[in-house]
């Protein structure tokens, strides 16, 4: 087993057990750190796989926007209650239903053999520039205006009414 | 690739020995500094000119007793000082030693060293959160607040070296400063890279969020002992990682006529170092609201021209 | 290259569980993003055997930005009901009903 092997398994074991406990666990405190951990594990995938850029967004994004996003959340939100969340009363049709989800991807991946050579070597950030600013621009630029019109629409979601 | 591996090991450990040694000088340093220049000596007495205050310190620290409030949440509170120092210590990784003597060189090193910070957001709010402490609460929000505003001028201002580098790669921009440095080509950049990273070290003027007449101690209220070194170790460590950046991507740290490179590299981010102690020592505290007034409204923007004016000087010049 | 998308189709069963199964809005936003992960992980997984790996690089990047927007919109929703109603119990969302 060479070395990357192990950090795949490694990184694999702790985004698996990252994300059980973030969707299991009672304490939402808990919750958040454990998808915390499990946004780094992805990370670390993302490097193993040669992705060096997405994995630095990864975490630019994620753990520095939407975890703490999601901790501002559970700030704002907090009551005495809210602390303990509690599921819902038929779990077990939902492991149901997720246990047939994870199995039938797990055949179909199982099944592929990919037509052409993995590459395993990084991409070249001058790659992903070039694209995003060539073929890809349409959707760069598309994407500032859903930024920015998702702001709007927080925003506007949260304002209070004048005069309250 | 045990080979990689022992190496990385042998590499983590060197870096935690840096860190180790950069906090222990940094926070005598920070005591000497504010000690003169507040026309008074500071340590005398540990060792000849209190050398090894900090030692003591820390001894003392340790045999502090490591006091749990009943109403905390313990994961949370465990945790947060960890997750302070984590970030400090990673970005350690991607800084270029006397050329290029640099752990790991990624090819997004940049990003990567800009990124990790965020990791020490959550830690700030994780600990505001776990202390069952309006206070801490209320300063764990303000800091957390503060932290990622400040987050977006920085990366611009370090975008703009980028640009005049044409990488994200440390090394590559340490290459590129052999005949002018980055700071003299963009000197608003370095400007907002020094105003931002005092902000980000939650340093004077910008320590709102643990200053003690407002909020008694912030987000560290409940911690004491060496949970509570922990985090002033996080603040000290990002400093040094902060400043040896600052010397590598905007003075050319290394490059220079006569002495060896990291005798360079070490004078660059120590006058980085020293420049932002005389700035801690000399300006009053903003307000909160001044703080973020001064982010939104006055640095993104002129961190934005600044970009713009980069660009224009390369097409030009 | 079968083991990332193991790993995938996994995590996206446990979102799709958390989901489905969380009372808490936060918890259920928490699924959500987890998903969204495993499906990141599989396009890059699948960018390594495409001609062009950039393309499925920059997918996966405009697929974390949209995820901030919508991890945005939704805290936003969350915080108005916490306004309204006090609670962030989905359970408790239920005045159109008949």
């Amino acid at each position: 087993m060479g070395a990357g092997d192990i950090l795949f398994f490694l990184a694999a074991a702790v985004s698996i057990a990252a994300a059980v406990v973030a969707v299991t666990d009672e304490r939402l405190l808990h919750s958040v750190l454990a998808f915390g951990v499990f946004l780094f594990a992805i990370a670390c995938a993302f490097l193993i796989m040669g992705a060096e850029f997405v994995a630095v967004a990864q975490i630019f994004v994620y753990v520095g926007g939407v975890a703490v996003l999601i901790l501002f959340g559970v700030m704002l939100t907090a009551s005495r209650g809210a602390q303990r969340t509690v599921e819902t009363e038929h779990p077990m049709w939902a492991m149901v239903c997720a246990l047939v989800l994870a199995g039938t991807l797990i055949a179909v991946a199982a099944a592929y053999r990919p037509a052409t050579a993995v590459q395993s070597r990084a991409v070249d950030v001058s790659l992903l520039g070039n694209a995003l600013l060539g073929p890809q621009l349409v959707g760069f630029e598309l994407i500032g205006l859903i930024l920015l019109a998702s702001v709007i629409a927080a925003l506007a979601v949260v304002r209070r009414e004048p005069g309250r | 690739m045990m080979v990689t591996l022992a190496t990385s090991v042998v590499w983590a450990v060197g870096l935690f020995v840096v860190a180790a040694l950069s906090v222990m000088l940094g926070v005598y340093l920070e005591r000497k500094v504010a000690g003169h220049m507040q026309a008074r000596l500071g340590p005398m007495r540990t060792g000849p000119h209190g050398i090894a205050q900090t030692l003591a310190d820390t001894v003392k620290l340790l045999f502090k007793e490591d006091l749990i409030p009943g109403k905390v949440d313990r994961l949370g509170f465990i945790v947060a000082p960890l997750l302070a120092f984590a970030p400090a210590l990673m970005s350690l990784m991607v800084i270029p030693y006397a050329r290029p003597f640099v752990p790991r060189d990624l090819n997004a090193g940049v990003l990567y060293f800009l990124a990790v910070p965020a990791i020490g957001v959550i830690a700030v709010m994780v600990a505001g959160l776990s202390s069952a402490n309006n206070y801490s609460l209320l300063g764990g929000l303000r800091s957390a607040a503060q932290l990622i505003s400040y987050e977006i001028p920085r990366s611009l201002s370090v975008l703009s070296v980028v640009m005049l580098a044409g990488s994200l790669s440390t090394v590559t921009i340490l290459e590129r400063q052999t005949h002018v440095w980055f700071a003299v080509l963009t000197p608003i950049g370095f400007a907002l890279y020094i105003i931002t990273t005092i902000a980000e070290l939650n340093r004077t003027p910008f320590d709102l969020p643990e200053a003690e007449a407002e909020l008694v101690g912030g987000y560290h209220t409940e911690y004491s002992g060496l949970r509570w070194a922990f985090f002033m170790m996080a603040e000290y460590a990002g400093f040094f990682a902060a400043s040896a950046f600052g010397a590598a991507v905007f003075l050319g740290g290394g490059n220079g006529p006569l002495l060896p490179p990291i005798v360079w590299f070490v004078i660059k981010t120590y006058a980085i170092i020293l420049f932002m102690m005389w700035v801690k020592w000399t300006v009053p505290r903003f307000r909160i609201d001044q703080v973020m007034t001064l982010s939104r409204k006055v640095l993104i923007p002129v961190a934005l021209l600044n970009l713009a004016v980069t660009a224009v000087v390369m097409q030009y010049v | 290259m079968t083991r990332f998308l193991v790993l995938s189709g996994l995590l996206l069963a446990i979102g799709a569980y958390g989901v489905m199964t969380r009372r808490n809005a936060i918890c259920t936003l928490l699924g959500l993003e987890i998903m969204l992960n495993a499906g990141n992980l599989n396009l890059i997984a699948f960018s390594r055997v495409s001609p062009s790996p950039a393309v499925g690089q920059t997918f996966v990047l405009f697929s974390i930005g949209i995820a901030a927007c919508e991890a945005a919109v939704g805290l936003a929703l969350i915080l108005a009901m916490w306004r309204r109603y006090r609670t962030v119990d989905i359970d408790k969302l239920v005045s159109l009903k008949e």
